[in-house]
């Protein structure tokens, strides 16, 4: 089932969204809107965890938008939001749906600046990913202590020029905006909690498809381009660092696929810190080397090489750093400080 | 058809049958392998059941609540890693009848007769020769890293048949008895000051026709089934987490708190992750059906191991301190089995370095994924397409 999603969608992108197309129409909404249609209306898996997918589908998706680094709400709205809101009875099929959190947000407890009253909501969020095009947004707050979850209408939604122009971000103002509590409490903190879990195991999936499409296109660079009247591939420096990259990549792909079917374990956190701290980091070297073995055609505007780079570079703080996961992962498996 | 739900049942009766307890050690051992639980992902009549590697655990564990012997593989690391899964796939049913119980339940130990002094990353180029004297081969050259030759009753042996071949199509396999006057065994001393490896002498050695393994020629392919069967017999062994040398420095981290620093704090929990991602990497090969050959593309758990276990030990000695500068003993030994994580911080350390070396240095594995994997364009090799006794060496 899930092998079959993942050629399907693979096979659709790879047809209408040629590299080509990624670099023309990098930074225009109509380039997002054209993916994200497709996914709702030609795959139908906009809400694909309020209909019954499950979270290793979820992931074998992002994995197949990381190799093509489309643009694309799918994490935001059908996995985080989807998963939020699912696990509350407040979905909204149909809708994009944000959860209003800084994207860098630090595993552990989630810390908000939001206050609420309970029917106005105040405050501010930065650098939210797929709030642009939602228009159904969560975001965590304060009223008097306690932690809520509230439906918001934005005073306004500040666009943020983006290292990584596939994942847009946003900041979000809240100024006695209209707000509708939809969980408080320990409720509230376990469904946020559980739904980010699963977020962070998806994007590892996500980083996992970078990763495969930049050693690919690296595999076929060097098979193809001559120097010193030799393949370039034929030299062993390039070849190592190539090899490295793809049992980097391997082991990438079997930390990611764990952490997408271990959401019912007792070691789902352990597992999705391990994901997260390894595939984030394979996912920069392995877009950093590919751009070297490139040369200068790595460096040019016209090769895609450069959007994969930036979205590995942003996935890699998106939902926690590196070291912030394996902070977290110390605690779980007793190896303190 | 057995599923691994008989296997409970299974491991009852064998148990029944033979009660641990009162039974001598060698016959449960064979009992066991004639019932097909040695290895349940081998083929049945061959000690297995036809069933995945990993539904073994469920067997293992059994027996060992029941107090039943195992077959000690640590003493017979070769024989069970890479002779047999080579005679599962290249032997005649003759030689799996004759040799592969004794193999299994270590009556029978094996060395590997490979290396030598002018082949080492380039294994092809090996000089021993093999020439058939009526229906016996005789066997002259020198062998070297040798680990347990002085135990060993068996070896797999390559050898040149065929000087004026080129060099991989002159090669042949053979399974070679160690107790022939002609083998001569001497210990090679090493860094950690353990002979656990062997200089092998081997002059006018006979090596019957009935133990030649795979067609005369075949032998450089014979020995690709071999050498991937070490890399993930050195690189694919844990399946429980924390096991090996991660979880040896893991706990010096937790018994000593007045050694811990920030920096190496991060590195640890970056290896901690590295072994956990090549354990989670090899349950995926262990998961795949019983009887798929291992490949080049799994020289990445090899790698993976490798490069983990030097920094992990490195860390751990660093770590230590004053205690990082003492060292349990020097003196000569020749150990009866290879420990990778065996005595001290300084031997780990020290052992670890051979990780990259045994079983395919990590360039030569790197070489493999690049080429066979990714299908990058060959190297520059001057001594391809042309006859072995022709070629530069």
């Amino acid at each position: 089932m899930t092998d079959d999603l993942a050629r399907t969608v693979r096979r659709l992108l790879e047809q209408r969204l040629p590299s080509t197309d990624l670099v023309r129409d990098l930074g225009d909404p109509a380039l997002q809107e054209r993916v994200d249609g497709w996914l709702a209306r030609d795959l139908g898996v906009a809400d694909l965890l309020l209909d019954g997918g499950t979270l290793a589908d979820t992931a074998a998706v992002a994995r197949e938008l990381g190799r093509a680094c489309a643009p694309s709400d799918f994490v935001t709205s059908t996995v985080l939001a989807g998963g939020l809101l699912g696990r509350l009875d407040a979905a909204r099929p149909g809708s994009v749906a944000c959860v209003a959190i800084p994207w860098d947000a630090p595993p552990g407890a989630l810390t908000t600046t939001v206050t609420t009253d309970g029917r106005t909501a105040r405050g501010s969020v930065r650098n939210v990913a797929g709030l642009l095009r939602a228009d159904l947004v969560v975001v965590p707050a304060d009223h008097d202590g306690e932690l809520v979850l509230l439906a918001v209408e934005p005073s306004e939604v500040r666009p943020v020029t983006s290292f990584d122009q596939t994942r847009p971000l946003a900041d979000l103002i809240l100024d006695q905006s209209p707000a509708e509590v939809v969980a408080r409490g320990e409720r509230a903190a376990e469904a946020i909690a559980r739904a980010l879990l699963e977020a962070r195991a998806v994007l590892a999936s996500e980083q996992v498809g970078l990763a495969e499409w930049c050693l690919a296109a690296t595999v076929e660079h060097v098979s193809n381009r001559r120097q010193f009247g030799r393949l370039l591939g034929s030299f062993q420096a390039l070849k190592h660092r190539l090899a490295l990259a793809w049992v980097d990549v391997d082991g990438a792909s079997a930390a990611a696929a764990r952490a997408a079917t271990a959401a019912d374990h007792d070691d789902h956190a352990l597992l999705v810190h391990v994901a997260q701290s390894f595939c984030s980091e394979v996912a920069v070297d392995v877009a950093e080397s590919c751009l070297q073995l490139h040369g200068g055609t790595g460096m040019t505007w016209e090769h895609p090489l450069h959007v994969y780079l930036k979205r590995a570079v942003a996935d890699r703080v998106a939902l926690g750093s590196p070291e912030q996961h394996r902070r977290a992962l110390a605690d779980l498996v007793d190896l303190p400080a | 058809m057995t599923t691994a739900a008989d296997l409970p049942v299974l491991v009852r009766d064998l148990i029944e049958q033979h009660p641990p307890a009162t039974t001598d050690r060698t016959t449960f051992l064979r009992a066991r392998y004639d019932a097909g639980l040695a290895w349940v992902g081998r083929p049945v009549g061959r000690g297995g059941l036809d069933l995945t590697p990993a539904d073994q655990l469920v067997v293992d564990a059994m027996l060992a609540e029941a107090g039943a012997p195992d077959n000690d593989p640590s003493a017979n690391a070769i024989g069970l890693g890479m002779a047999a899964p080579t005679m599962l796939r290249y032997g005649t049913d003759e030689q799996l009848d004759r040799l592969l119980r004794p193999l299994w339940t270590g009556e029978q130990i094996w060395c590997q007769l490979f290396s030598e002094p002018g082949a080492g990353s380039d294994l092809a180029n090996v000089s021993t020769s093999a020439r058939l004297d009526g229906d016996t081969w005789v066997v002259d050259g020198q062998k070297v890293w040798t680990s347990g030759a002085q135990n060993a009753s068996l070896a797999i042996l390559v050898a040149r048949t065929d000087p004026s071949a080129f060099k991989h199509a002159g090669l042949t396999y053979f399974l070679c008895p160690m107790d022939d006057p002609g083998v001569e065994v001497r210990p090679l001393r090493q860094i950690t000051g353990e002979a656990e490896f062997n200089e092998v002498f081997l002059t006018g050695v006979r090596v019957p026709e009935a133990n030649r393994l795979g067609a005369v020629g075949q032998g450089w392919e014979v020995a690709n089934a071999t050498l991937n069967n070490e890399r993930v017999a050195i690189g694919g062994a844990e399946s429980i987490r924390e096991s090996g040398m991660i979880g040896v420095v893991a706990q010096t981290w937790r018994d000593h708190p007045e050694r811990r620093l920030p920096g190496l704090h991060d590195r640890l929990l970056r290896l901690w992750i590295d072994a956990e991602v090549a354990r989670l990497a090899s349950d995926r090969v262990r998961a795949r059906p019983a009887g798929t050959p291992p490949g080049p593309g799994d020289s990445a758990a090899k790698v993976r191991f490798a490069t983990t276990a030097q920094e992990l030990s490195g860390l751990e000695v660093e770590l230590l301190g004053g205690d990082g500068l003492r060292y349990d003993d020097w003196t000569m030994r020749r150990p009866q089995r290879v420990s990778f994580t065996g005595r001290d911080a300084g031997y780990r350390y020290l052992r670890a370095k051979g990780n990259s070396i045994e079983g395919g240095t990590t360039e030569v594995l790197l070489n493999l994924i690049g080429e066979r994997v990714l299908g990058l364009p060959p190297d520059h090799r001057p001594d391809k397409g042309v006859p072995w006794n022709e070629s530069p060496r």
